[in-house]
């Protein structure tokens, strides 16, 4: 179980990266939604014990990280937003290395995680000549080697193809099933189909929070489908949120989020996670 | 093994198998044998490695140990810094950093992993050196090969080296302000510091003095057992003239005397203070720290003195955007000055400086204190120029633009011949007038900086290999003092003949072929 509490970065500037920010969550997988800047890397950053709150606490399984961060990292996994490579290292002394700064000592290991993200073929090859999804996957190899009993994955996706990505969300949620995992994205799918948790972050503070399915109800009656005019279009693009737009020869049919009915003959729709987002950055304010 | 040796065991083990496995330590231990190669003459030619009093020591295994010992510690003080230093920005750039403190690896540890990994590569690369020179003793050797005597040397004058690199490279990588290139120059001094601290006091001592303690380049134990051999402080080493009519001698080599054994216990040891200081500096890639530099590039004492003289120069750059009417070369490389004073607006301070020191210093002081100083600032800055687009992963946009990438090295060299001429454009009038021969010196010296800026680093991606080999190259010409017209390339003497002039026309054009080379190299393998 993670909690946090009040927990608040501020930055030498003065600026906010994270602010007042509680929730509680005891197992499964959280999915942190955001815009760029919204402070979803710092909180994760925070909870990997990179960096310390300004103020508030951080406690897992009861224990407050700030003061005690061996006692997490003994049980972490983490993969952090753009991560990187030694280009002169195979595949499988790259995760001898991680395995070994863990306490991990057990060769097969190695293989067995090689195996789960598809790169016991290559472990022999030096990981300078992979693929940016390759890399990817060795550092989500490198994350789950420990067994971690909390995974933190920033952007774990990004560069990943279609069928590596379904690979990588069933691996995460077969974790979630006993473990905490707590990952971040702006692929709104990857979270739809795992996350047992959303937390949406909106200028460093929680903008909601809760299960798909009661963030999902919050849009209800506010999702509307309808087919408008290439000038009315042009009109509304500037006024309203809209979450998809399709040129067709009978107009172009757009789907969007908004309070009430925004012109007439507008259908109301079941929103869909990404509706949600639009209407939980838009529309609403932040989570009490 | 204990879990703190297995961690400690990993990193070392990483660090120095990503190090072997870099092209450019294969083009290291390709310079040691040349360094060798060049550093043992034929005594016939008249020059030879070691001689005491102007008589040539005879070319046996220990005067060939102690020699290339010797000169292999002034080597790997500067250079062997440059090679090891970029360990925890490494770690810091691949964002592995992050990794490595989410787990329970202890601050200590990781740092003590980082300072064995220098210590091992550092000691490979002494290996290598001693392996070649025991190679050109079996060249133009005048005994018989004695193994063990060239280890016995390599290991009482070498190690306290080894320890002062590894350990040093660790403290200033630490500290945020040292660990960009005003370290790297900073570190020089260092070097130059310690290399002069014990020397001076060890050649006037007649008893071993106290500074025998901190010898980090052997000098003072050498030249203790020296002055025991030859009653006198006259010795060189390094390839020089010797007296042709004096018989050579033989040199029996260094002996460790109980009174010594301490000195070179507390040589060795001292240094190792180094990396507890560094705990007290490193951040453990706290991202508020790591963020501000490479986002902001606020990290070095330059980069924040840049920062802070930025929005005094906004109003000079915006001129860049009347140079925009249609893409030519000579807008590419207007462009790229103008790009490079955007980056280090220091640079428009210094230029201002250097013009008003060339203007007003002495004729003297103008080719002998200005000119050199202006050389090593204008080095710092040129030698981001051409590892720009490499280290800031702009390469592919850069070659997508009209004319960059056909003509790469042209565009390159160009802008640094433009940003070292506009600092030796007032030296060069003045000495127009009244040195000509210098003036024209002066003109290629600069040229030829600008084409090794440019082929070092498009061959490294890494300023450093140029700023080091510069450094290396001043500390030659100055030291020299102009007493060699070979050293005299951008006439701060006055020394240089037409022959050398020449000369230097020739390594400017290899160089440039080289910067070609390299990079067609680089595009076919891509």
């Amino acid at each position: 179980m993670i909690r946090i509490e009040a927990v608040s970065k501020k930055y030498p500037s003065g600026v906010f990266g994270v602010k007042d920010l509680s929730f509680t969550i005891p197992s499964g997988v959280l999915g942190l939604l955001g815009p760029n800047g919204a402070g979803k890397t710092t909180l994760m950053q925070m909870m990997a014990t990179i960096t310390n709150p300004s103020s508030g606490q951080i406690f897992f399984q009861d224990v407050d990280i700030a003061r005690n961060p061996e006692f997490v990292r003994r049980r972490l996994g983490y993969l952090p937003q753009d991560f990187g490579v030694y280009d002169n290292l195979t595949a499988a002394e790259f995760l001898n290395y991680f395995a070994a700064l863990k306490g991990v000592h057990n060769r097969t290991k190695i293989n067995e995680m090689l195996e789960l993200v598809n790169l016991h073929t290559v472990a022999k090859r030096t990981v300078g000549g992979f693929s940016g999804g390759m890399k990817q996957r060795l550092g989500i190899a490198q994350a789950l080697i420990n067994d971690p009993d909390l995974l933190i994955v920033d952007e774990p996706t990004a560069g990943l193809d279609p069928e590596e990505r379904v690979r990588f969300r069933n691996i995460l949620s077969d974790i979630g099933h006993s473990k905490l995992v707590i990952l971040s994205t702006h692929i709104v799918s990857d979270i739809e189909s795992i996350a047992t948790e959303i937390a949406i972050l909106k200028h460093g503070q929680l903008a909601a929070f809760g299960t798909p399915e009661i963030l999902l109800q919050a849009a209800i009656g506010k999702v509307w489908e309808c087919v408008v005019s290439s000038t009315e279009f042009e009109g509304m693009r500037s006024k309203m949120k809209i979450s998809s737009a399709i040129r067709r020869p009978d107009g172009v049919h757009i789907r969007l989020v908004h309070s009430d009915s925004p012109v007439q003959g507008a259908i109301s729709a079941e929103p869909n996670l990404e509706d949600t987002f639009l209407y939980w950055m838009n529309y609403a304010g932040f989570a009490a | 093994m204990s879990e703190t040796l297995l961690r400690i065991a990993a990193i070392t083990n990483a660090d120095v198998r990503i190090r072997f496995r870099k092209a450019s330590t294969a083009a290291i231990f390709l310079l040691l044998c040349i360094a060798a190669y060049l550093w043992i003459p034929d005594p016939s030619t008249g020059r030879a490695l070691l001689q005491m009093n102007e008589q040539r020591a005879l070319y046996n295994s220990p005067a060939l140990a102690m020699a290339t010992a010797s000169l292999c510690n002034i080597l790997l003080g500067l250079v062997g810094y440059y090679m090891v230093s970029n360990s925890i920005a490494r770690d810091t750039r691949t964002r592995t950093g992050f990794i490595i403190a989410s787990t329970n690896v202890r601050n200590w540890q990781y740092l003590a992993g980082i300072f064995f990994g220098n210590l091992v590569f550092l000691t490979v690369v002494v290996f290598g050196f001693m392996v070649s020179s025991m190679v050109m003793q079996l060249v133009r050797g005048e005994a018989p090969i004695d193994f063990a005597s060239f280890l016995w040397h390599y290991m009482i004058l070498v190690p306290p080296m080894v320890v002062f690199v590894s350990a040093i490279s660790v403290l200033f990588e630490s500290i945020r302000w040292l660990s960009g290139r005003f370290g790297d120059l900073l570190y020089f001094f260092v070097w130059m510091f310690v290399l002069a601290f014990v020397a001076i006091t060890a050649e006037k001592a007649v008893e071993k003095p106290w500074t025998a303690n901190f010898d980090t380049f052997s000098f003072a134990f050498m030249l203790h057992h020296v002055k025991l051999i030859t009653h006198s402080n006259a010795i060189a080493i390094g390839s020089s003239n010797f007296d042709t009519t004096k018989p050579p001698f033989i040199f029996p080599g260094l002996h460790l005397t109980a009174s010594w054994i301490y000195a070179r216990i507390s040589s060795t040891l001292y240094p190792l203070v180094f990396v507890p200081a560094a705990l007290l500096f490193f951040n453990r890639f706290n991202p508020l720290k790591v963020k501000s530099s490479q986002i902001g590039n606020k990290r070095s004492l330059l980069a924040r003195g840049n920062a802070l003289i930025r929005p005094v120069t906004v109003p000079l750059f915006s001129l860049t955007g009347s140079f925009s009417s249609k893409p030519s070369m000579m807008h590419a490389v207007v462009s790229e000055v103008f790009l490079t004073l955007q980056l280090y607006p220091l640079t428009i301070f210094l230029f201002a400086g250097f013009f008003a020191a060339s203007l007003i210093s002495s004729s003297a002081g103008l080719q002998q204190k200005v000119l050199p100083v202006i050389f090593v600032a204008v080095a710092l800055i040129l030698s981001d120029l051409a590892t720009r687009e490499k280290r800031s992963g702009t390469t592919n946009m850069i070659e997508s633009m009209p004319l960059l990438k056909p003509n790469f090295v042209w565009w390159k060299l160009f802008a640094a011949c433009t940003l070292v001429l506009l600092f030796t454009t007032v030296p060069f009038v003045r000495l127009l007038i009244h040195h000509p021969s210098s003036a024209l010196s002066l003109l290629i010296g600069s040229i030829f900086l600008a084409s090794c800026a440019t082929a070092l680093g498009i061959a490294s991606g890494n300023p450093k290999t140029f700023i080091v080999s510069f450094l290396m190259f001043l500390y030659v010409v100055v030291n020299d003092g102009g007493k060699t017209p070979g050293f005299d390339f951008a006439g701060w003497f006055g020394v240089a003949t037409p022959a050398v002039q020449i000369q230097y026309v020739i390594l400017t054009i290899i160089m440039t072929a080289v910067s070609f080379v390299v990079y067609w190299w680089q595009q076919k393998n891509r």
